[in-house]
């Protein structure tokens, strides 16, 4: 077991590696001279050639992209061209409130989802069915932050029962973590109602109901548990969807969170953050996938005898 | 005579989904009694699962429907049980063996569980010492070592899934099994393997058994009683002797043994019945077999053949009526 | 000399099976309904209002609720609500076409070389996409607008190079698929020339989940655009696109709601009936998997 996950870990080297050189590439793209901007637009320009030159920013681009690498592996990402600050800093202190609500975000929606998407399956083509698949279509069909803003709406500006901007209490968490739901919830129920359609349609359910079980039983013990691998396997892989939109959802609500100070910093081209922020994220989302792919190996009988069997 | 462990009368089962009906079983009548084991023959496409997923109710929910009938089963009216009832004779009064092994057993449970599964339903109030050792009970009746009971379906090979399969089919003592074409799915020697097991089982616990197969040397092997369908009807039936050894012979039966090829004799070519199965969407009138009969008569096309009985040889053909060359109608 | 004709059983094709099963499915019908008529609300704008007027400040008249004069009500610039969504409309769903095509394209060309070149080749093509589609797509398009700037032709290929690794997996499945059938080496076992194979055997069944993943992308394309225009990254005011109009009247959308309801049902109605239409084709494409 332990072999199978430094395995995967080890997979992830690379990927992380061609991420970084994605994204490195993409960004030295931008036009403008970084130096410049660090220093300001009049700074005199001896100044800004032996910034350039202390930099490195005139090396060949395997080099500038070696030195990003080594430095990253150190923990320098770098200094934002706006605040001055390593990037790492501010980056990492922003993580946990970013990376909660999509988390949040994806247990709402599963713990909502699962259970629709069971009852539709089961009973397939009954009103709840419809009615359930109609909803979560539309729900998905509005942008997250479009979710986010109808419900300060609601719940903030009409009835005054949460807050609507900040992360001062557990409750400034509810709107956010929801809007993120909105947006996957969707997604699960149809999921499941699916996997559960096609988990119900095999022969071992028929040998089940030969045995005499119930309707409820077969649905618990036998589909679930069949049903549930593959929804798993999506949730590790949608973490990084939903990363990716609560950049959105965190400008709705004024959340000091990594995804707004990655906008902003789009928007001042501070190169340093917008490329870390997304490497972090990237990474993140890799673990988590990987998490995923671990519990997987421990829910299917099939692959975990073939790993704990040593 | 004692009572029949199963009775169907003029059973008549569809098939309805968005596009068409299917006529699957059109007018199956059948009988059988204790300890008997009756093979239904059959090409594919001919009505045998559905029949015996009739007996069971277990046909797919919104689209198979039985339309007329009776099916008795050890007395009991199925076609009007409720489901609870229906799940009380389901395993225990009787039980089905499915065609495909790989796929008949729930890759997450345990094989010891699904055994188990059977037990729990069926005796209540079972304990935990005695469910366990039922288990391994079943489990060394099928020839596979009691330790195993803790192993995935996915760590046995396709014989020994199929061994799963009847245990669990026979832990409750069964009075009657449906075995739907049990060894076409395995090897032919692990076949005969089964095949043998199923007959001691069979005799131990004196069980009744229809057996569906395509395969006439198996019935042979084990079957007392034949019945042979058609496009959902059973066109000739009677005792294995009859079958076999008699001279009388549906025109469609005849056809069935002479496509068997033969080691001993000489020949250049297998001689199949011509043509296929007609769509069961849209059945013909008269004899169903009339337009692959090499023995059609005009009245075969319109008018569907009379049942005709020669002591426990069926046969409904239009040949062995008055008609044709004798015997007697009932 | 009489000539008779034989009364032909009609033989469907292939395109009117799959149109007659489109057809029986009433949610799908409604979604290519809607769908249509935005289309045209789209195209035929033009006779409803000009561009400048979608565009121009006329403070005197702002914040007015709907009207016979403005059916939608006007925004805190004066400018009729109606114009301006439907000008968005013609925006999204140029952007969103056109947008899919190119990441189509490109994407078909990696999918279909990895596919069917196999091995090597077809891993190495892989592992790129792999590591692109680690990267959550929002993120991947906003690092392009960081890097060549705001503005509509950046929005484009920023969101065009995000989805390209989704189309490079499904094409390529979908030709694996295809070639994995036993049909198409029965066609090889009867001598039928490669070309031929991929013409009359690979590309008809491998152009149905293609073509299914590509209306679902425009939706999922037309969301991502309104987004990035939200944060400020896409196409920005005064331009009536529905993500910047959003992002526009949240200030206001306390006492007036309509600011944001309109743009947000438009973008929910678009994707909604793309996705019905997407969902719809896929079930007439494969009934098998619903009965």
């Amino acid at each position: 077991m332990l072999r199978y996950i430094l395995k995967r870990l080890l997979m992830m080297i690379p990927v992380i590696l061609g991420i970084s050189f994605i994204i490195f590439t993409i960004m030295s793209l931008t036009p403008g001279d970084p130096a410049r901007l660090i220093l300001g637009e009049d700074a005199p320009a001896e100044d800004v050639v032996k910034l350039r030159m202390e930099l490195g920013l005139d090396d060949p681009f395997p080099t500038r992209f070696a030195r990003y690498i080594a430095n990253a592996l150190r923990g320098d990402f770098g200094t934002s061209y706006r605040t001055r600050q390593p990037v790492f800093k501010e980056i990492f202190s922003r993580l946990p409130t970013t990376f909660m609500i999509a988390f949040f975000g994806i247990l709402i929606a599963v713990t909502i989802g699962l259970p629709i998407g069971i009852i539709s399956a089961v009973k397939q083509y009954s009103l709840i069915d419809t009615v359930s698949t109609i909803a979560a279509m539309l729900l998905t069909a509005m942008p997250g932050f479009f979710v986010g803003m109808l419900l300060i709406l609601l719940c903030a500006l009409k009835l005054g029962i949460l807050p609507a901007t900040g992360i001062a209490t557990w409750k400034h968490f509810i709107m956010p973590s929801l809007a993120v739901a909105s947006v996957t919830m969707a997604t699960f129920i149809r999921m499941t109602r699916s996997t559960m359609l096609e988990v119900i349609r095999q022969d071992y359910v028929r040998t089940a109901r030969a045995k005499g079980a119930s309707k409820p039983l077969i649905v618990f013990r036998h589909c679930l548990r069949n049903a549930l691998l593959p929804i798993v396997t999506v949730i590790g892989m949608n973490f990084a969807h939903q990363l990716g939109g609560t950049v959105m959802i965190e400008a709705v609500f004024a959340i000091p969170g990594l995804g707004s100070h990655m906008v902003t910093a789009v928007r001042q081209k501070d190169t340093p953050v917008v490329m870390a922020s997304i490497i972090f994220v990237a990474v993140v989302a890799g673990l988590m996938n990987l998490i995923v792919d671990i519990l997987y190996t421990y829910i299917d009988p099939r692959v975990k005898t073939q790993y704990t069997k040593r | 005579m004692a009572e029949p462990i199963l009775k169907i009368q003029d059973l008549h089962v569809v098939y309805r989904t968005d596009e068409s009906t299917i006529y699957a079983v059109n007018g199956l009548n059948l009988e059988l009694f204790s300890g008997e084991t009756l093979g239904l023959v059959g090409e594919t496409g001919a009505g045998k699962t559905t029949t015996a997923l009739s007996v069971m109710r277990l046909l797919p929910e919104r689209i198979g429907k039985v339309t007329r009938g009776r099916i008795e089963l050890d007395g009991i009216d199925v076609l009007a049980s409720t489901d609870a009832d229906m799940r009380l004779l389901r395993g225990s009064t009787v039980s089905m063996i499915f065609q495909d092994p790989m796929t008949s057993l729930n890759p997450t449970i345990t094989v010891g569980d699904q055994i188990g599964e059977v037990l729990r339903f069926h005796r209540k109030g079972i304990g935990q010492a005695e469910l366990a050792a039922g288990v391994e009970n079943m489990l060394e009746m099928v020839g596979i070592p009691a330790g195993r009971k803790g192993e995935y379906p996915h760590q046995f090979s396709g014989g020994m899934k199929q061994r799963i399969v009847i245990a669990i089919a026979l832990a409750c003592e069964p009075k009657l099994i449906l075995a739907d074409e049990p060894t076409t799915a395995l090897d032919v020697t692990i076949q005969a393997q089964v095949l043998d097991m199923m007959s001691d089982l069979k005799e131990k616990l004196n069980t009744s058994m229809i057996l569906i197969t395509h395969d006439l040397g198996v019935v042979a092997q084990t079957c007392d009683k034949v019945a042979i369908m058609y496009a959902g009807e059973i066109i000739e039936s009677g005792s294995a002797e009859d079958i076999f050894n008699g001279e009388k012979k549906h025109p469609y039966t005849r056809g069935l043994f002479g496509s068997i090829p033969d080691l001993t004799k000489h020949t250049r070519r297998l001689s199949p019945i011509e043509g296929l199965m007609p769509d069961p969407t849209v059945l013909p009138a008269g004899c169903k077999f009339h337009d692959r009969c090499p023995e059609c008569m005009e009245i075969c096309r319109a008018v569907a053949p009379p049942a005709v009985w020669e002591g426990s040889h069926l046969i409904s053909c239009h040949l062995m009526g008055d008609s044709g060359k004798g015997g007697t109608e009932r | 000399m009489e000539i008779t004709r034989k009364p032909a059983k009609r033989k469907r094709s292939q395109v009117q099976l799959i149109w007659f099963r489109f057809q029986k499915n009433k949610l799908a019908m409604l979604g290519l309904i809607v769908f249509t008529l935005m289309v045209l609300m789209a195209v035929y704008v033009s006779i409803f209002g000009d561009y400048e007027s979608a565009i121009t400040m006329d403070m005197p008249n702002k914040l007015q609720t709907p009207s016979a004069a403005h059916p939608f009500g006007t925004d805190q610039f004066g400018r009729d609500i109606l114009i301006r969504m439907m000008f968005g409309a013609r925006i999204s769903l140029s952007v969103g076409l056109l947008t899919m095509v190119l990441s189509l394209a490109a994407g078909s060309l990696i999918g279909a070389a990895a596919g069917y070149y196999g091995g090597k080749v077809d891993n190495l093509l892989m592992r790129v996409m792999d590591v692109f589609l680690a990267i959550p797509g929002t993120l991947l398009a906003i690092s392009i607008v960081a890097a060549l700037g705001q503005g509509m032709f950046n929005l484009l290929l920023a969101t065009a190079v995000s989805q390209i690794p989704a189309f490079a997996r499904v094409v390529r499945s979908a030709i694996l698929t295809v070639m994995g059938q036993d049909y198409i080496e029965a066609a090889r076992a009867c001598g039928t020339r490669g070309s031929r194979i991929i013409l009359r055997h690979i590309l008809p069944n491998a152009m149905g989940p293609i073509i299914v993943q590509a209306t679902l992308n425009i939706a999922r394309t037309i969301l991502g655009i309104s987004s990035l225009s939200f944060v400020g990254l896409g196409i920005s005011p005064p331009t009536p696109e529905w993500g910047s109009m959003l992002s526009e009247g949240k200030t206001m959308m306390r006492y007036y709601p309509h600011l944001i309801l309109i743009p947000g049902a438009a973008i929910a109605l678009a994707v909604m009936s793309l996705n019905l239409i997407g969902d719809g084709l896929r079930d007439a494409l494969d009934p098998r998997l619903k009965n």
